[in-house]
């Protein structure tokens, strides 16, 4: 009895270590990598420079997400990068000899030299009347940076950047290009003249920048800037582009002079083609003619045509120039459209090195927009070698050479709008048990009792034969480390549930599966001209069929376009009749439905259009019927994003010739000056919660509200336009809407929250289960909104700064307290509760949002000290698990803080013995960064902006993905993996220990027998 | 303000800018110390005022930058993926800028200790995300709370009938009557005892009645 009482007291301490031990959830340093994975991405290059300084080659890339970043060729990897800030828009980037020099900025404007080699800063100049004008260009005389900026035409010290001097071009024409030429500075423009740009030349002294001439060569009409093409024959400076009909060339200095390019080179109907050089010096030449191109070469009438023909939009021109090589690439898809053909042209001697191919699947990556070539030079006379980079159409970015693709980066992850988790099918044969659950009952009716018998006891000998290769294969995975079974090529799902597939669409058309235990690619699908924002599973792998995934995007013609994709292959699904690609115009919503048509078990999904008709798909009958009995209880929400001031709520009826339309139900304008800043998502109705409500340490229970339809969400308001104006305030308003009724539950100010900046968005709001947390930049108190409502009296804020009054003890006056007195993130908890008293809860049994009740609504306050740049949560298969908020830090962290901290039941001052009984940490204002805490550990994992969490069959442990420049994939165990045993149990022991266990019974047995006879002989 | 004027007035005194505009130049450095011997070592680093509002880049030997700051109280925060910095709160008025230091969660109408400018910028500490391995040491495995509980009942099965046996007779019978006495506690079923029994040879019936 006395060890049973000991026994169980041993068992509650063991509890009491594994429920409240350290809030920390770190892993070992040799865990690093071996559950989590990172891609290390660059963007999409806007600029790319393939150069061959000393005798290795390098590549700059210059990209949509304003990274900077020098590529190894060899292996893909970059050997630095610069991440600018997403308000830090790059607008131009330039290397010219060795000097890397970029433009960038949104409202103010940076002109910033980097050391090509290290990445570094060298120097920085900020303009102080930056231009409206998004243009810029870049060139350099001497070793002095000449910078275009709108209209604005400086020379900047090529040591400092200090401005050398500065003179303004008030033509009208905005300028995107520098060419000097005979000590000449030539700024090249466009001018708008109605529809129509017309080029525009402006010719300037170098030293002290005195505008020399002005003017617009005739028949000067182009297209866009992009179109002029610069190039030096003979000691001459020529202008090419391509006129409405003919193309025309103009040497620059000669104001009046344009000639026709057909009349100089005697070619009839000639167009300019463009040829990507590998800096920004004189560009080659190439006319085409039809389908036939031709290379001039720039110092005499030599010329070279290319046999092979192909369309202009699928050729592309790349040139290679080093110390006296001259080559020129001519990039154009087979007719197989399986591989591309490669030209190499040995300029200098006009005779073609050959024509290579390359294996290329345009199906999966579209087609080579841009294309920089690399020859290294040949020695004693063998075929040069040459490397092709490749910007496809997709956004990857690929190193060509001849015969294959040496490495692709998949650059277009940074432009994922949308991932969506997919979990494997089992591999065990229960989809033989689905097939008899997934019977009709008509179906289940027509098969005697007999053969069902028979059925069923088949499926149970296919079990049993299946059953020792199961168990031989758990017995090995506990003994071989899980490391050796990370690549596997079977789709299934593993033991544990952590291998799921994650679907990433992107604006730039690309899908791309991955798998999440090694991150490598399991599918990839390319959609031209099509931009995702949305992937819905409308059904998941559970039953006999494939998981199917509907993607949500939109075409060139601005309709909404949804494809069916199985999601295990990527192949277009239509195995149910419905057809795998649907087209809606004019749509404002895609919304998926908790309901399933009969047919082919797919959820549904509505379209709301902008005549606020709802369309259904898949377009099938049954779903037709299903959405019928659903109709009456839809409820949808719209908004304009944010931005928008209003929010409104409709209900589905009816209308002519039975075709469904919303209804207006209600409208929330939000008061003057409002704008919606962040929303919240609802957990969905069923989602798994573990318990009802909250135990207090007199064990009475606080029920949650456990309310579908409530929504949280954030709205700024702010006067100024910029955060350091002196006439700045700003206020962010914390909401929670019932989106059924419009019903304001709770409304709250946090007086001088806002945005960091207006280009820097920093207001994000995440609900789940009854909880929701909202963070913000809080400005201070110089942007303070002078006058301060009361706050609601039922509504309990405990914000640090009442915190400090009450330690101070300083009577000040009433409104005091909502002046802000700090500047810094802020994060706010709330949490919502059926009532104020514990064990008082709503007398129905059933939830409805159209009682009367009201929500008890208690939040919390605390300050953080990292910028944030996404907010998630993590998800368990119950709910158990204590929940964690995600956060993406600017710091290059993916961060989690247990619920546990985010709780606004924190007792302020000191805990009473209730308090203490219920495990509450006393209140601190301030939340502290705790590098054990931080998932992607010691990774740079940069610009964070969406965070996705899944459960696994493990409750301790849930699945995290967060993307935004990178990709990051890591497991999460918020309460520790108390259901798995830590990874250096020792299992031989183990066994060894029951070994010796049984055989030391088995001899003391024989003892104990032999021991007995004697005794019965005695 | 409830810095002594003293100290306002050296802090005034040491500021670098001297011109009276709006706008004003911060500037620092970012220095190695024991924790930083490399500048190398600092990974991708940036500066941030205001959270972000004004952003430098750091060159190579670690200076900053910020060329036009305008007047009112700022933060400015050095982001590091490795190694922890102070919080600096710069003041710039007409006449000049004011570094000092300043904590999250206090206030911002307090001013802490004042910093000379151009600010030099050391780390306070790197971040350490990995737990330490705790390594294989027997004594911790025999101080595992079962293995003493079942290590102490061990010796008590032993020493019990000892103790017992040399315990006066009288004594003994107290002790048995005292037994018989107490209330059977409902026992859970005990599944080492149901092992022992099964593994335990065959008695004879009567043997297995005497048990409860």
């Amino acid at each position: 009895m006395f060890a049973s009482s000991l026994r169980a007291a041993a068992l509650a301490v063991l509890l009491a270590v594994v429920l409240c031990g350290s809030v920390s959830a770190a892993i070992h340093a040799d865990q690093a990598g071996t559950y989590d994975w990172h891609k290390a991405l660059v963007g999409i290059p806007k600029f790319a420079f393939f150069t061959r300084p000393v005798r290795k080659a390098q590549i700059y890339v210059g990209t949509q997400k304003n990274v900077i970043a020098l590529l190894n060729p060899k292996t893909g990897d970059y050997t630095w990068r610069q991440v600018l800030e997403p308000a830090d828009d790059l607008k131009m980037l330039s290397l010219q000899d060795q000097v890397l020099v970029s433009v960038s900025g949104n409202g103010s404007l940076h002109t910033r030299q980097w050391d090509a080699q290290t990445g570094l800063l060298i120097w920085d100049h900020e303009h102080v009347n930056p231009p409206a004008s998004t243009s810029a260009a870049v060139g350099r005389v001497g070793d002095d940076v000449l910078l275009v900026a709108g209209d604005s035409i400086s020379r900047l010290k090529g040591d400092d950047g200090t401005p050398v001097w500065t003179v303004t071009a008030d033509s009208g024409a905005t300028y995107g290009r520098i060419i000097l030429h005979n000590g000449a500075i030539y700024v090249i423009g466009a001018k708008q003249i109605s529809n129509l740009h017309e080029v525009s030349v402006l010719q300037l002294d170098a030293k002290d920048g005195r505008i020399v001439a002005e003017y617009q060569p005739p028949n000067g009409n182009v297209k866009s800037l992009d179109d002029v093409v610069f190039a030096e024959h003979g000691g001459k400076a020529y202008l090419y582009w391509n006129g409405a009909e003919r193309a025309y060339r103009h040497a620059l200095g000669q104001s009046a002079e344009t000639e026709e390019v057909d009349d100089v080179f005697g070619i009839k109907e000639s167009r300019i083609q463009n040829v990507y050089g590998s800096d920004e010096s004189a560009s080659d030449l190439v006319l085409r003619n039809g389908k036939r191109y031709t290379f001039m070469r720039s110092s005499d009438s030599a010329k070279y045509t290319f046999e092979d023909e192909a369309e202009p939009t699928e050729s592309v021109f790349s040139s290679f120039k080093s110390e006296g090589a001259h080559y020129i690439s001519y990039v154009r898809p087979s007719p197989s459209k399986k591989e591309i053909k490669i030209d190499l042209l040995d300029a200098t001697e006009m005779k073609l090195v050959d024509t290579f191919s390359v294996p290329f699947d345009e199906q999966i990556s579209g087609a080579i927009q841009k294309a920089f070539l690399d020859v290294a030079p040949s020695k004693d006379g063998k075929v040069p070698s040459f490397r092709i980079f490749a910007v496809t159409a997709d956004g990857s970015i690929k190193l060509l050479k001849a015969g294959e693709v040496l490495w692709t980066r998949e650059e277009s992850l940074t432009e994922a709008l949308a991932a969506e988790y997919v979990d494997l099918p089992e591999r065990s044969l229960l989809s033989q048990d689905h097939d008899e659950l997934d019977e009709q009952p008509q179906e289940s009716a027509s098969i005697s009792p007999i053969e069902r018998f028979l059925r069923r006891a088949r499926t149970h000998v296919v079990k049993a034969a299946a059953y020792p290769q199961q168990l031989t294969k758990s017995i090995k995975s506990l003994i071989t480390p899980p490391e050796s079974t990370r690549v596997r090529n079977d789709l299934y799902a593993d033991f544990f549930g952590v291998r799921k597939l994650v679907v990433f669409a992107s604006k730039t058309g690309k899908v791309v599966a991955l798998d999440t235990e090694s991150g490598q690619s399991v599918w990839e699908r390319y959609f031209d001209g099509i931009q995702f924002r949305q992937i819905e599973t409308v059904r998941s792998a559970l039953v006999k069929y494939p998981p199917v995934i509907v993607l949500v995007g939109q075409n060139r013609q601005a309709q909404t376009v949804l494809l069916r994709i199985n999601a295990l292959t990527g192949e277009d699904f239509n195995e149910d009749g419905s057809s795998p690609r649907e087209v809606f115009p004019a749509i404002r919503k895609v919304i998926k439905l908790p309901v399933e048509e009969a047919a082919g078990r797919t959820q549904l999904i509505s379209l709301i259009g902008d005549n606020l008709k709802v369309h259904i798909s898949p377009s099938s009958a049954a779903a037709s019927d299903a959405f019928e009995r659903f109709a009456p209880q839809y409820h949808v929400y719209l908004t304009e994003g944010v931005g928008s001031s209003q929010i409104d709520g409709y209900t589905t009826e009816k209308g002519t010739n039975n075709k469904y339309e919303l209804k207006p139900s209600w409208k929330l304008e939000f008061p003057e000056g409002e704008k919606l800043a962040a929303l919240g998502s609802p957990s969905p109705a069923g989602s798994a919660v573990a318990s009802l409500g909250r135990v207090l340490g007199d064990r009475s229970v606080l029920y949650k509200y456990l309310n579908p339809n409530m929504l949280a969400l954030a709205t700024v308001k702010t006067t100024g336009s910029f955060p350091t104006d002196s006439d700045f305030t700003s206020a962010v308003y914390t909401y929670l809407i019932d989106t059924v009724t419009g019903t304001v539950h709770y409304r709250s100010e946090h007086n001088g929250g806002g945005n960091i900046a207006p280009t820097v968005p920093s207001v994000f709001v995440v609900q789940k289960d009854n909880w929701a947390v909202l963070s913000y930049w809080n400005h201070g108190p110089e942007a303070a909104l002078p006058q301060v409502e009361p706050p609601a009296p039922e509504e309990e804020v405990v914000t640090k700064k009442t915190v400090r009054k009450r330690k101070k003890k300083v009577s000040t006056e009433d409104n005091s307290a909502t002046i802000p007195d700090a500047k810094g993130i802020e994060i706010v908890a709330l949490e919502f509760f059926e009532s104020s008293t514990p064990d008082q809860r709503v007398e129905s049994d059933t939830f409805s949002s159209f009682q009367a009740k009201r929500p008890h609504v208690i939040a919390q306050s605390y300050s953080f000290p990292k910028r944030i740049s996404a907010i998630g949560t993590t998800t368990t298969g119950a709910g158990i698990t204590t929940k964690e908020v995600l956060l993406g830090l600017e710091d290059g962290h993916l961060y989690g803080i247990s619920k546990r901290l985010l709780d606004p039941r924190r007792p302020v001052g000191a805990p009473t013995k209730d308090e203490k009984e219920e495990m509450l940490f006393p209140y601190r204002p301030t939340l502290d960064f705790n590098p054990k805490e931080v998932a992607s550990y010691n990774l740079h994992v940069p610009k964070i902006s969406h965070i996705l969490s899944a459960a696994t069959k493990m409750e301790s442990t849930s699945l995290t993905i967060a993307w935004g420049l990178d990709v990051f994939c890591g497991r999460r165990n918020p309460s520790k993996t108390f259901d798995v045993l830590s990874e250096s149990f020792n299992y031989l022991a183990l066994l060894a220990t029951i070994a010796a266990c049984v055989l030391g019974i088995g001899f003391s047995k024989r003892l104990a027998e032999r021991k007995k006879i004697k005794d019965l002989w005695r | 303000m409830k810095i002594p004027s003293l100290l306002l007035c050296i802090a005034f005194a040491l500021s670098c800018v001297a011109s009276v505009s709006a706008l004003q130049a911060v500037t620092g450095t970012i220095t190695t110390n024991q924790i930083l011997q490399d500048l190398q070592d600092l990974g991708p680093a940036k500066v941030y005022l205001n959270g972000g509002q004004y952003v430098a880049y750091v060159e190579e030997d670690g200076a900053f930058s910020f060329s036009n700051v305008p007047q009112g109280s700022h933060v400015l925060s050095v982001v590091s993926n490795l190694y922890q910095f102070d919080l600096i709160r710069i003041d710039v008025s007409p006449t000049g800028i004011m570094a000092s230091l300043t904590h999250p969660g206090t206030s911002w109408n307090r001013q802490g200790p004042p910093i000379l400018t151009p600010l030099e910028m050391r780390p306070r500490g790197k971040f350490d995300f990995f737990l330490p391995r705790e390594g294989f040491n027997p004594w911790s495995l025999l101080s595992n709370p079962m293995l003493l509980m079942s290590g102490f009942s061990m010796i008590m099965f032993f020493v019990m009938p000892k103790m017992m046996a040399n315990l006066p007779e009288e004594v003994q019978e107290e002790a048995k009557g005292r037994r018989e006495e107490m209330p059977q506690m409902p026992q859970m079923p005990d599944i080492s005892q149901g092992l022992a029994n099964w593994f335990a040879p065959q008695a004879p019936a009567k043997a297995s009645g005497k048990r409860n």
